[in-house]
């Protein structure tokens, strides 16, 4: 399984615009069903783009079972109480908060790795970059240094374990030995940044009238992506604002809330999440239809 | 033109005077310190060291300080040798696009010269890659790419090869070749090593002290007998060693004709080996597997060796053998998952008789204090044998003046030139008291004469009694200072034997010299062989 | 794997733990009470009257009947006490007895916060809102569950919405934020 996305193709002020909303979304509603929602469409995203891998799901199960557990033991609020624990009453109400609130932990947590996967250091560069094109050189060039740094440390390390110069005995020396190399490997970038100043200054960093090149164009998909997300912003800020979408657990869990409004907010915010696995799923089956395209002229030939 | 530095009484160029014509390709050499750097920076506006010059530059017709900023970054293009350091971002793609962002072109120009200066280089396929995934060869390429998106008519290239491993020198040489060729863009190139180049370049200008001393034709600049020896190709070397008259071979077929014309030749003495006291294997690898992580393939794959105890031992191999691995398999920074690993005769787990140092390929990895003389302390101390402090000293101007670094103690070890750097380095893991010597790629970017002087140090090491095992892309390092050689090939040692049983074995893989021998001289791999073996007619 | 199974035996810890701090069911938590010797009584009165009596505030608990409509969770009532019971152990007492829902947090190992009571929690109508206590028309600055009560005391549970000042208290309003 390639950890490439459909979904990261796009536009990355699309992807600024989908995934602000989102995640603000998820993390500042109070409404369970836009938290069941969000943690659907961001499990089936994840498992169109990484894959569904065990190990994976069971860590996440764990983490929900314990946020759900320990809420109402924090928690005493609620009506319901199903037993006490310590004098203190443990409550229906704070239990099925906790589950609500693993429910958001956990798609603003697989949100988060879509984040990461689509929203690539280059589109990072270029949100910043558009404005300030000096400000995107500088950000271009730090992200450089980080898997430089972190090679170079490795090589190094290697280098003194090779010669017996790696004391590994004890904490304190290993963290001695780590931090003679981090320090001497301080002074070797900064001696290697002359080097790189003068590449940046043969090729005219202190010209004028900077551009900052880009490989994004906005095509059709940016237009629907952005279309759906603006329409699922309006109804769901302007739902929650007028309380259509209000739901609380305490003292007592409410009713959901199933006025037109609310279910028109579902119905967008559903489909706001749904829209990287529906650009993943189509683009699968394009690839499909084309391969079967290509098949045709084969098949006529044999008969 | 003069230069000279501000703090310096003595001119790093004295009274140079060149014309390069528009289309040309000139190859700058001359010592390390001889002034080829300055001499190349001077001619780019941007990077002109900070100093007292008298005379001018031209190009193009104009004085160079005459020159408007725009095009002075887009007419002259310049590739240095520090290949990870040019590098300004982190995707190709962006590192391409550099330049022309500088000039503030639109957006639809720099799609078309980004995507026609990938197609020309046929680095399509590292377009998008990041800049940390890629090799050492396929950076300095794109170094080349962005160094010439804009357009240059003029390129400048400060030993752009120096380092880079011998495959990837040569590509990066026959790109730039072709650049001159094809496009006419004129190219000032200075290189440690010639061999390549030599034969193709228009004019070869070379340096001494400040001074030039030779602006000839690649010929005649050959046959000058006052041009330094270990720039030239293989050819005019053993031209000059048999004190060749008439007109200086510089290809290898053009050396052949000459030594069948002028010489006869007898057989080599045999090489004398010592079969009669089989040493003791300091280091024996028995049927050793190794790979990097559960998914990826084998880098060892069966690999069995014995080095024996006080050999140089030299391990020959292509681009990603697994060389490195080897040796830090063998220094046990890296377990095998099977096999045994013998140091002495005893299993490796207890490694507490015998001590390995590995010189890393680039020897600055292994300094960490601001002065040589804290490095050096800080092995002498690790070694723990020396109790008291004045022992330490004593140890530490003993071997720097056996290394002849005594007069670089206080300096920092970076400002130190390579072979200096390299010296240092050994001078720190002699300290270490090794039993055996790792060396990784330890000629890497040199020329014929520091490699001969790496190859004395290594016999240095040998006479103190330390066992060496090298590692090296580079037929003549492994033919200058070994005992015994191998080559390492799919995860596993497909030969080992005398060197000059070795190369003369060996068709394709090996010294340039052997190339002239062949079917000549038998077994004679270097110029020295040759030598010996040559009878005027 | 490994992650998960420890992780697991964490949570198995965590809950052995929780088992282990006195699990009571409901039934079994309000018919303990205590029935030491009496050695007198005071008046005990638990009151949100403040809610009660404004209809900005409060709107869910109301909505809950979590609010009395005469603001009294307990009228004043006299309720007994033994040597050394506190402003604290004579609400839980006479809570759980009439089995009223209420939550507190340990602030060091002798005093104790009240969040709760019925389920109306501090921050339940604005920022300056939670429970205070008063013994005899006074507001002390000590916790409740170290302020000792004498015979013929009068301890009044009164919910503020204004930092005690709606509710009798001026020590506050000077001072900084914290309430009792």
């Amino acid at each position: 399984m390639n950890n490439e996305s459909a979904f990261s193709h796009l536009h990355p002020l699309t992807l600024m615009l989908w995934f602000s909303f989102i995640l603000c979304a998820t993390v500042l509603t109070t409404n369970p069903a836009i938290a069941l929602l969000s943690l659907f469409a961001a499990s089936l995203h994840r498992a169109l783009t990484v894959g569904v891998k065990p190990r994976q799901v069971a860590l996440m199960a764990v983490f929900m079972l314990a946020v759900t557990l320990l809420n109402p033991l924090f928690s005493h609020h609620g009506v319901t109480v199903l037993f006490f624990l310590g004098g203190l009453p443990i409550t229906r109400e704070a239990l099925l908060f906790g589950a609500f609130m693993s429910v958001l932990c956990a798609a603003a947590v697989l949100w988060c790795s879509s984040l990461s996967l689509c929203m690539t250091s280059d589109k990072v560069i270029y949100l910043f970059g558009r404005p300030f094109p000096k400000l995107a050189v500088l950000l271009s060039l730090t992200l450089r240094l980080i898997p430089l740094f972190l090679s170079e440390y490795k090589r190094m390390m290697e280098v003194r374990k090779a010669c017996g110069l790696y004391d590994s005995s004890s904490l304190f020396g290993r963290a001695r030995s780590s931090l003679t190399v981090f320090s001497a490997l301080v002074t070797m970038i900064l001696e290697d940044s002359v080097d790189t100043a003068d590449s940046m200054r043969s090729r005219g960093v202190e010209l004028k009238g900077r551009t900052a090149y880009s490989e994004y164009r906005f095509r059709r998909g940016d237009l629907l992506t952005a279309a759906v997300t603006a329409a699922a912003l309006v109804f769901v800020v302007l739902s929650g604002a007028g309380g259509y979408l209000g739901f609380s657990f305490y003292p007592s869990v409410t009713e959901l809330p199933l006025n037109s409004a609310a279910v028109a907010s579902y119905i967008f915010f559903g489909a706001a999440a749904l829209v990287p696995s529906i650009t993943e799923v189509s683009l699968w089956r394009r690839l499909n239809l084309t391969a079967c395209a290509s098949d045709i002229p084969t098949a006529k030939n044999t008969l | 033109m003069c230069f000279r530095y501000p703090d310096s009484e003595k001119y790093a160029l004295d009274n140079v005077t060149f014309t390069v014509n528009e289309g040309e390709l000139v190859l700058l050499c001359g010592r390390s310190g001889s002034g080829k750097t300055t001499l190349l920076r001077l001619l780019k506006r941007r990077l002109a060291p900070f100093g007292e010059l008298s005379g001018s530059i031209l190009i193009g017709g104009k004085k160079a300080e005459e020159l408007t900023e725009r095009t002075a970054v887009s007419e002259v293009g310049c590739v240095a040798q520090n290949v990870e350091a040019q590098l300004v971002a982190e995707t190709v793609w962006r590192e391409l696009a550099f330049g022309l962002e500088s000039l503030g072109s639109s957006r639809s120009e720099i799609r078309r010269k980004t995507a026609e200066i990938s197609l020309y280089y046929g680095i399509e396929d590292l377009y998008r890659r990041r800049i940390s995934s890629l090799s050492g060869g396929e950076k300095q390429l794109v170094n080349l790419a962005a160094a010439t998106v804009c357009e240059p008519s003029l390129l400048l290239l400060d030993e752009p090869t120096s380092q880079l491993d011998p495959i990837a020198s040569k590509s990066l040489i026959s790109q730039v070749m072709r650049l001159n060729r094809e496009l006419g863009v004129t190219v000032v190139i200075c290189e440690h090593r010639s061999d390549e180049i030599f034969p193709y370049v228009d004019r070869v200008l070379c340096l001494e002290n400040g001074r030039l001393i030779a602006d000839a034709p690649p010929k005649e600049a050959a046959g000058k007998s006052c041009f330094f020896i270990g720039a030239m190709p293989a050819a005019a070397r053993v031209f000059h060693t048999l004190g060749g008259s008439g007109v200086c071979p510089i290809t290898t077929a053009q050396c052949r004709s000459f030594l069948s014309d002028n010489y006869v030749f007898s057989n080599l003495p045999a090489a004398t080996v010592n079969k009669n006291s089989p040493a003791k294997p300091a280091i024996k690898l028995d049927d050793v597997f190794f790979r990097y992580s559960k998914d990826s393939p084998d880098v060892l794959s069966g690999l069995s060796l014995s080095v024996y105890k006080g050999e140089v031992l030299s391990i020959l191999g292509g681009n990603g053998a697994g060389k490195s691995t080897l040796l830090k398999v063998i220094s046990g920074v890296y377990k095998p998952y099977s096999g045994k690993l013998l140091l002495s005769g005893k299993n490796a787990t207890k490694r507490g008789d015998i001590r390995t140092a590995l010189l890393p390929q680039s020897p600055r990895e292994l300094f960490v204090t601001p002065t040589v003389r804290d490095d050096l302390i800080e092995a002498a101390k690790a070694a723990g044998a020396f109790p008291s402090g004045g022992d330490v000293t004593d140890e530490i101007e003993a071997v720097s003046k056996k290394l002849g670094i005594a007069h670089l103690l206080d300096r920092h070890p970076y400002d130190l030139s390579g072979g200096e750097q390299q010296k240092a380095a050994i001078a720190k893991l002699l300290l270490l008291k090794p039993d055996v010597m790792l060396l990784d790629e330890p000629t890497k970017g040199m020329d014929l004469e520091a490699k001969q002087t790496s190859a004395k140090l290594v016999n240095k090491l040998k006479t103190i009694g330390v066992t060496v095992v090298i590692v090296t892309h580079d037929a003549q390092t492994a033919a200058l200072c070994s005992d015994r050689c191998a080559l390492l090939f799919d995860g596993a040692i497909a030969c080992t034997d005398t060197p000059g049983q070795f190369f003369s074995g060996l068709s394709y893989f090996t010294t340039p010299e052997a190339h002239i021998a062949r079917g000549l001289i038998p077994g004679a791999v270097t110029t020295e062989a040759i030598a010996a073996s040559c009878r005027k007619k | 794997m490994k992650r998960i199974l420890f992780a697991a035996a964490a949570l198995l810890a965590a809950a052995a733990l929780v088992f282990a701090l006195n699990y009571e069911s409901v039934e079994e938590h309000y018919s303990s009470g205590c029935s030491d010797a009496q050695t007198g009584t005071v008046t005990l009165l638990v009151s949100c009257e403040e809610i009660a009596n404004d209809s900005g505030v409060g709107q869910v608990l109301k909505a809950n009947d979590l609010v009395p409509d005469d603001g009294l969770i307990i009228p004043e009532t006299e309720v007994a006490i033994s040597d050394g019971d506190t402003a604290f152990d004579v609400l839980s007492n006479a809570l759980n007895e009439r089995r009223i829902h209420f939550d507190y947090s340990a602030i060091s190992d002798r005093s104790v916060y009240v969040k709760g009571i019925n389920n109306i929690y501090e921050y339940d109508c604005g920022d300056l809102s939670g429970w205070m206590y008063s013994v005899n028309g006074d507001f002390p600055t000590v916790s409740s569950s170290e302020y000792t009560l004498h015979d013929g005391d009068s301890l009044r549970w009164l919910y503020t919405c204004d930092l005690g000042r709606d509710v009798g208290d001026n020590y506050y309003a000077a001072q900084g934020e914290k309430h009792e």
